[in-house]
């Protein structure tokens, strides 16, 4: 079930309803029904791999927490992270490692006779598994008590809100709220609301519409060029950042309304000044997932620059396989990676330069240069996460070099209609212009968010009236791009 | 709790009051702009010929009414859509028995692509967009797309929502521009110019008949117009139109399988092979489309 689908307007005031009308006895029992009922209706086949999960995570926490010595304890912990891991391996990474053997194979003249699986990958795979693992190794680093319900255990691992796209709980900060009774109160569900219809908007408003412009380009890569490419890859990153963060603000919206407060996922990214601050803001519960169960482990001490610089890399590339089995998500990885440790290695180097350039420390002009050289940085890294294949993100990294001139006295003369192609990317001149304002709305209502520290609370400040008129415009706007298809979330591919 | 419900229903009150408007806007605006209005015809009962043709841009390039009709006392409307697949056939036809049952159907077919999707014929949904207000519209785009059907009866801007951007575009540019898939005639024939040709002479391999290919959808919907036209005593014609390089896959094999007995079928697959009555390997030209048409309504009347 998508969050911006029919079924899931029908299913979700339902289960709120029942949900507050229950006693709290059986409330844990009817949540879990619940989001079984939203995974399963993917695929019944999906529902069991799940099952299997969390029992195995469930049986293998119960018997960890009967041991007390840590070294006895490992072997359950081994078997929690082959069978979720394995899981991954099989329905994400076996076709990708296995075409890779076979072209090695190839190139070494070998036959190499082992097939493809025809397997579906799960829907939010990479999502539940990563937090049972975090569950299963609080528990065997002794820092979170093995839960002894199945039932309750089963609701943290498949919770409706976050099962498919996060955000990644962890199990100290959901099973406690999932266990403490809540009732149905009026500032949970009013910013609950709010905070829906806002994802909602960047979901269908935005994402949904630049979508198209994206399609148009991967469709011929090699007819686009230079600022045709550089924009298609910023308005990507705004798609998937709407995208994304808009699942999440639903997803946090409607734990809101049951009265759970899930994590925060994003810190408005696009006002980092560094690619490293950038990570810090997007998907924070992968990035802090890899951070606490990864990174601290390979870089140990942390004394050694080297051992912080490999263990960061490992990081990133671990992160772009994450996001999918293919070179494309590896090559991004790797990249956006090298960046980060580049830039912090002459950290020294790149401050005299901006110096050097009268940017110094107390320039305001310095923190807007290093925003668009982050945001830059981490489109153009973008172009390996929406292009098909490696030759086609190859072509787009060729072309963003060539033609500059052209494509910008193109776009200014407008010969052959050459405006509707090299920048409205395939739209009409409203359709573009209307993205353009979606995008400058989006980014008044950070830089209100910014500077008030609070958005909801600087729109709750204004006159009831002009409330009214924007929830009204919000809604109008929604209702107005709610258009027959249903484009899954970005992140329901991982 | 009492002050939740009450704010909900009144901000779903006042949208729903303030929605109304626009949606009605769109609606009245997206009409004017389509140059193709031929499903909004059938919808005000002037389609009442008593000989329908359907089908994709072969059925609405290919067949000429006016020359089907000459002489004789057949009475002729071409319902083809470009781009169109059976199951946009099979909506069509619905919507048109809502207002007429003609006497005769005749059903012009795509070759392999009939039931194979191939990628050019879809369900054309932005063919309905613009007459979405009708009822009997509303239901086969609902039926055939993820459009929620109470919903749009509830909501008018979201019934109309895929015409908000077109309705701009007809404020600031007028109607949509004519080109070869909507510069219909008055009896709904789209002519192709003789001062064209994209005919492609070179030599292709043709690959077999594929059942595994076959999409169930445009299967069932074959079927559908199939028993419709039973149910409804109306005629049905199945026609293979003329193809300048015909090669036999095992399609028409196919076809054998799943027409009714009480189905004629047309193959006119070599009939023409002059190449200067193609606008392009698939298309007949203004000209090829009068030849194939003389020779269906001879056929027809001969009942052969």
């Amino acid at each position: 079930m998508l969050f911006n689908s029919i079924d899931f307007l029908i299913f979700f005031p339902l289960v709120v309803g029942f949900l507050f009308v229950l006693p709290f006895r059986h409330r844990t029992v009817f949540l879990l029904l619940a989001s079984y009922l939203f995974y399963g209706l993917a695929n019944g086949w999906f529902l069991l791999l799940i099952l299997l999960s969390t029992l195995i995570d469930y049986l293998v926490a119960l018997k960890m927490a009967t041991i007390t010595d840590k070294k006895n304890r490992k072997p359950y912990l081994y078997l929690s992270l082959i069978s979720n891991l394995g899981m991954l391996v099989i329905f994400k990474y076996f076709n990708f490692f296995n075409e890779s053997f076979a072209d090695l194979f190839k190139l070494m003249n070998l036959n190499y006779a082992v097939p493809a699986l025809q397997v579906l990958l799960p829907v939010g795979i990479s999502f539940y598994t990563f937090q049972t693992l975090a569950y299963s190794i609080d528990v065997y680093k002794g820092k979170v008590k093995a839960e002894q319900s199945f039932t309750l255990f089963a609701l943290y691992v498949t919770y409706f809100p976050q099962l498919v796209a996060g955000p990644i709980e962890r199990s100290q900060s959901l099973i406690p709220q999932l266990k403490k009774p809540t009732h149905l109160s009026y500032e949970n569900a009013t910013n609950g609301l709010k905070l829906i219809a806002w994802g909602f908007f960047k979901k269908l408003v935005i994402a949904d519409q630049i979508a198209p412009m994206i399609k148009y380009v991967t469709d011929s890569p090699e007819e686009f060029y230079a600022l045709s490419v550089f924009l298609c890859a910023v308005l990507f990153a705004y798609q998937v950042y709407c995208d994304f963060s808009g699942y999440s603000d639903i997803a946090i919206g409607a734990a809101q309304i049951m009265g759970v407060k899930l994590m925060v996922n994003f810190k408005q990214p696009f006002s980092a000044k560094r690619l490293s601050e950038f990570w810090a803001r997007w998907h924070i519960s992968l990035t802090s997932w890899f951070k606490d169960y990864v990174y601290k482990d390979l870089n140990g001490t942390g004394k050694s620059l080297s051992k912080s610089y490999r263990s960061l890399w490992i990081v990133f590339v671990l992160s772009g396989l994450w996001h999918g089995a293919s070179y494309n998500f590896l090559m991004w990885g790797s990249l956006n990676g090298l960046i980060i440790i580049i830039f912090s290695k002459y950290k020294g180097q790149i401050g005299r330069a901006y110096k050097f350039v009268g940017l110094g420390k107390k320039s305001n002009l310095k923190g807007a240069v290093q925003v668009i050289s982050t945001v830059s940085l981490f489109s153009i890294f973008g172009i390996f996460f929406f292009t098909n294949d490696i030759n086609q993100a190859i072509t787009l990294y060729k072309n963003l070099c060539l033609q500059w001139g052209g494509t910008i006295s193109n776009v200014f003369l407008n010969q052959q209609d050459a405006r509707a192609h090299d920048l409205y990317l395939g739209y009409d001149l409203f359709r573009f212009c209307f993205v353009m304002l979606s995008i400058v709305f989006l980014e008044y209502v950070q830089y209100i968010q910014k500077r008030e520290k609070s958005f909801r609370q600087y729109w709750d400040k204004k006159p009831l009236f002009t409330r009214w008129i924007g929830y009204l415009g919000i809604l109008m706007a929604v209702v107005s791009f709610a258009y027959d298809r249903e484009v899954a979330f970005v992140y329901f591919q991982f | 709790m009492k002050k939740l419900i009450l704010n909900i229903t009144l901000i779903l009150t006042l949208f729903f009051i303030v929605e109304k408007p626009f949606g009605l806007f769109i609606s009245k605006y997206i009409k004017e702009k389509q140059v193709d209005n031929r499903i909004e015809l059938i919808t005000k009962s002037k389609v009442v010929s008593n000989t329908i043709i359907l089908g994709s841009s072969r059925a609405a390039s290919d067949l000429t009414p006016e020359v089907m009709m000459f002489g004789n006392d057949l009475d002729v409307y071409n319902l083809g859509f470009s781009g169109s697949n059976l199951s946009f056939h099979s909506a069509v036809l619905e919507i048109l028995l809502n207002y007429h049952v003609p006497k005769r159907l005749i059903l012009v077919l795509d070759g392999p692509g009939t039931f194979i999707p191939n990628g050019i014929t879809v369900f054309r949904k932005d063919k309905l967009y613009s007459y979405l207000s009708n009822d009997f519209v509303l239901r086969q785009l609902c039926e055939n797309s993820n459009k929620h059907y109470i919903s749009a009866k509830l909501s008018w801007l979201y019934r109309e929502n895929q015409n908000l951007f077109p309705v701009l575009e007809y404020f600031r540019y007028g109607k949509e521009p004519l080109d070869y898939t909507n510069a219909i005639d008055s009896f709904g024939h789209i002519p192709l110019p003789l001062s064209e040709f994209h005919v492609d002479e070179t030599e292709y391999n043709v690959e077999s008949y594929n059942l595994k290919l076959e999409n169930q959808k445009l299967i069932k919907s074959f079927k559908q117009i199939q028993s419709i036209c039973m149910n409804k005593e109306i005629q049905l014609i199945v026609v293979s139109p003329p193809l300048l390089k015909s090669r036999e896959n095992g399609f028409h094999e196919r076809l054998q399988l799943l027409l009714h007995e009480k189905v004629m079928f047309y193959d006119y697959t070599d009939l023409i092979k002059d190449k200067n009555l193609y606008f392009d390997n698939g298309h007949l030209n203004a000209e090829g489309s009068k030849v194939f048409s003389k020779q269906l309504a001879q056929d027809i009347l001969n009942g052969i």
